[in-house]
């Protein structure tokens, strides 16, 4: 394994896929949070990424129903969680840039750049 | 659907939500207004909402009315009231309106703060390599 693409790199990447994932299924949920039938979709990438070692494929996963209640329309999108699971993903995403970030610059230190 | 997807499908529950409160607006707008017996009644729009295939969000499938009867008045000095004095008043709910009116703006604003989250973590994002 090479030092510029390590397992550090690899899963860091490899969690900004699902986190970008994750991001564009919770836009689809809260845009039909008022439509009738819907149901609530989940990506769950950390257990992927824990089956799978540094690597997770959003092209291929296939997301989950979620498991909140469906109200009398067939609805089952629950805005406080998706609302309060937004704010957490945007800071990990945050952090996940930071992280990448943060290895870029020791490997600049050891080129001696 | 392209680079920055997450805005995309955000804007189709704000365009969505828009529409709806185009409807409420049309149906509270026309909460008093009154036709001859012989005549259709104005009937409250209603807009539904439909999930787009693939998760690209939502949309309006479609609009329809209420077909239950709109209620009478009697008020023989209205130049629309008919040989027995009866006028047709709108098949409008206000009650229903005013409460489909704040879920209708908070799914707008819903959306809106989504835009600004996925706006962020793209800012984020282009900021890869840059440390």
């Amino acid at each position: 394994m090479s030092g510029l693409s390590d397992v550090t790199m690899q899963t860091a990447s490899a969690a900004l896929d699902g986190l970008s994932l994750r991001a564009k299924v919770r836009a689809n949920n809260i845009a039909n949070a008022e439509t009738p039938g819907f149901r609530a979709k989940r990506v769950d990438f950390e257990a992927a990424l824990r089956e799978a070692g540094a690597s997770f494929d959003a092209t291929q996963y296939e997301p989950g129903l979620r498991d909140t209640p469906i109200d009398r329309t067939g609805n089952s999108v629950d805005l406080e969680v998706e609302v309060t699971e937004l704010v957490q993903d945007n800071l990990m995403f945050q952090a996940m840039v930071n992280g990448i970030n943060h290895k870029a610059g020791l490997l600049r230190t050891a080129m001696g750049a | 659907m392209g680079a920055f997807g997450i805005i995309d499908v955000a804007r189709s529950g704000v365009t969505a939500a828009n529409t709806w409160l185009g409807a409420i607006s049309h149906n509270l707008a026309n909460a008093n207004t009154r036709t001859a017996t012989d005549q259709e009644p104005f009937r409250a729009h209603r807009v539904v909402l439909q999930a787009q295939a693939d998760g690209g969000g939502t949309t309006v499938s479609g609009v329809v009315t209420s077909q239950t009867p709109a209620p009478l008045a009697f008020d023989p000095n209205d130049p629309l009231a008919d040989e027995n004095g009866l006028v047709q008043l709108a098949q409008v709910d206000v009650a229903t309106e005013m409460t489909d009116l704040i879920v209708a703006s908070r799914h707008y604003q819903m959306n809106l703060r989504v835009v600004t989250a996925a706006e962020e973590a793209y800012e984020a994002a282009l900021q890869i390599g840059r440390g």
